[in-house]
């Protein structure tokens, strides 16, 4: 232990003594001259660096700013082509107006709950928040008293958050109705089969006793108030493509839209032409 | 152990604060204090005094750049110092600069000693050329500029202990090169 220190010692004391040998006259003002000139030109050599790079960086931020805006696009056009137009419906008797908020956000239906608009205010009719279901596509009777729609549930969880995702399952047409702008309990409620879908869209019959509306490859025709339904073979049409159909004056009939064709079902026969 | 340690005195800490205003006068009395003991440190890095010169040189312009950063007056020697070496070191494995160095017969410096003693220093010279420049900055920071173990662990990054144990380490290995055990 002691040699190590020796030896130690002895290596220090020989290091500074040739260490000293690095002795040489020197400028201070100088040197201070020479460094704040140096550091001076660094900050210019920098700046020019990067007045160099600036064109190069603004076209990474235009080429980084339209690929956002191409994939914006492709997300929005997405979105657009899964979706229905809102159309909101215009009672034929006080005035008022049905719109289902948002319900077909592409994230689902919590958000679909059915609004009354009247005297410039709007007020919930149908759906609370948290009831994890959709209503879609409300519909006047011709008398103004009822209001039919669609409604699915969003989600299996009874969230005030999640939207649930399209397409939605244990969907259902229902009949309320309506007394000085308050739902009613159902009148008529029609459960469809269980299975992912769109929500259906009812359309009422011109006597205000029936309301149709498309499932799958079928139209079905449902009577209110007793519910008696009936089921006619129509399209299958592509999901997000659900086709119009639209009563005829004397309600006998229902032409049924397609991608280039019309289907008429006559509703007393069951006939198509 | 006698070290070479030199407390800053006032008006170098004044020299200091004004310095980093952008003093230049304020910035020469700071070199003049330091520059020796820079090239000292880095002579014993790079065993040319030429390339100390060099690395000295690059460490003054970083040293007036980055002053106001310097929180404590109290460091600006082991802090200098410190960037000096780091320059040596970076010097140094720029240039690969590994071959052994010879002592010149009619060196200067070297005259009027023993021969014996001649000898003994250029076994020393020879021993240091081959170690890493990492290794021969630890020993000249430690043994030249007087660092203590937490200022070498500042200075490499490293912790106290790893500092302690890597220093006594190359202890052994010269000891070894140099026949003393």
């Amino acid at each position: 232990m002691t040699d190590r220190l020796d030896f130690e010692t002895r290596l220090e004391e020989r290091l500074r003594a040739r260490a000293t040998l690095a002795s040489r006259p020197f400028d201070p003002a100088e040197i201070a001259r020479q460094a704040v000139a140096v550091t001076g030109r660094q900050r210019r050599i920098r700046k020019l660096e990067w007045t160099a790079a600036r064109p190069a960086l603004g076209w990474w931020v235009v080429a980084l700013l339209l690929a956002i805006a191409v994939l914006g696009a492709v997300a929005g056009v997405g979105a657009f082509l899964r979706q229905r137009p809102v159309v909101p419906a215009s009672s034929p008797s006080n005035g008022l107006i049905a719109v289902s908020a948002n319900p077909n956000d592409i994230d689902g239906g919590e958000a679909g709950d059915i609004y009354l608009v009247g005297d410039g205010a709007a007020r919930r009719i149908i759906g609370v928040d948290g009831d994890g279901v959709a209503q879609a596509c409300p519909a006047f009777s011709p008398d103004g008293g009822r209001l039919a729609y669609g409604e699915a549930r969003a989600s299996d969880q009874p969230v005030s958050s999640f939207r649930g995702r399209w397409p939605v399952t244990d969907r259902a047409v229902v009949v309320v109705g309506l007394n000085d702008g308050d739902a009613s309990v159902p009148l008529v409620r029609v459960t469809l089969p269980t299975g992912p879908g769109e929500i259906p869209c009812p359309e009422w019959s011109p006597d205000g006793g029936r309301v149709a509306f498309r499932f799958e490859a079928e139209l079905w025709v449902a009577d209110v108030p007793s519910g008696e339904t009936t089921v006619y073979p129509v399209f299958r049409v592509p999901w997000g493509k659900l086709g119009d159909h639209q009563w005829s004056r004397d309600g006998s009939r229902i032409a049924v839209a397609e991608d280039g064709q019309i289907l008429v079902v006559g509703m007393t026969t069951a006939s198509q032409t | 152990m006698a070290t070479l340690v030199v407390p800053i005195d006032d008006s170098l800490s004044g020299a200091v604060a004004l310095a980093a205003t952008g003093d230049e006068t304020a910035f020469a009395r700071i070199i003049q204090a330091h520059h020796d003991d820079m090239t000292r440190v880095c002579f014993v890095i790079c065993g040319d005094l030429d390339v100390a010169d060099e690395a000295v040189q690059a460490a003054w312009p970083i040293a007036w750049r980055k002053l106001g950063s310097l929180r404590d007056p109290d460091r600006l020697r082991p802090w200098l110092v410190s960037i000096a070496a780091n320059e040596a070191r970076q010097l140094i494995r720029r240039r690969r600069r590994r071959t052994v160095v010879e002592l010149a017969v009619t060196d200067p410096a070297m005259s009027g000693v023993d021969p014996a003693g001649r000898v003994a220093d250029l076994d020393l010279i020879n021993a240091l050329a081959r170690l890493d420049p990492d290794d021969r900055a630890l020993l000249a920071l430690r043994y030249v500029a007087g660092f203590d173990s937490t200022e070498l662990a500042r200075a490499f990054g490293r912790s106290p202990s790893g500092t302690r144990a890597r220093l006594a380490r190359l202890l052994d290995r010269l000891r070894t090169e140099l026949r003393d055990d």
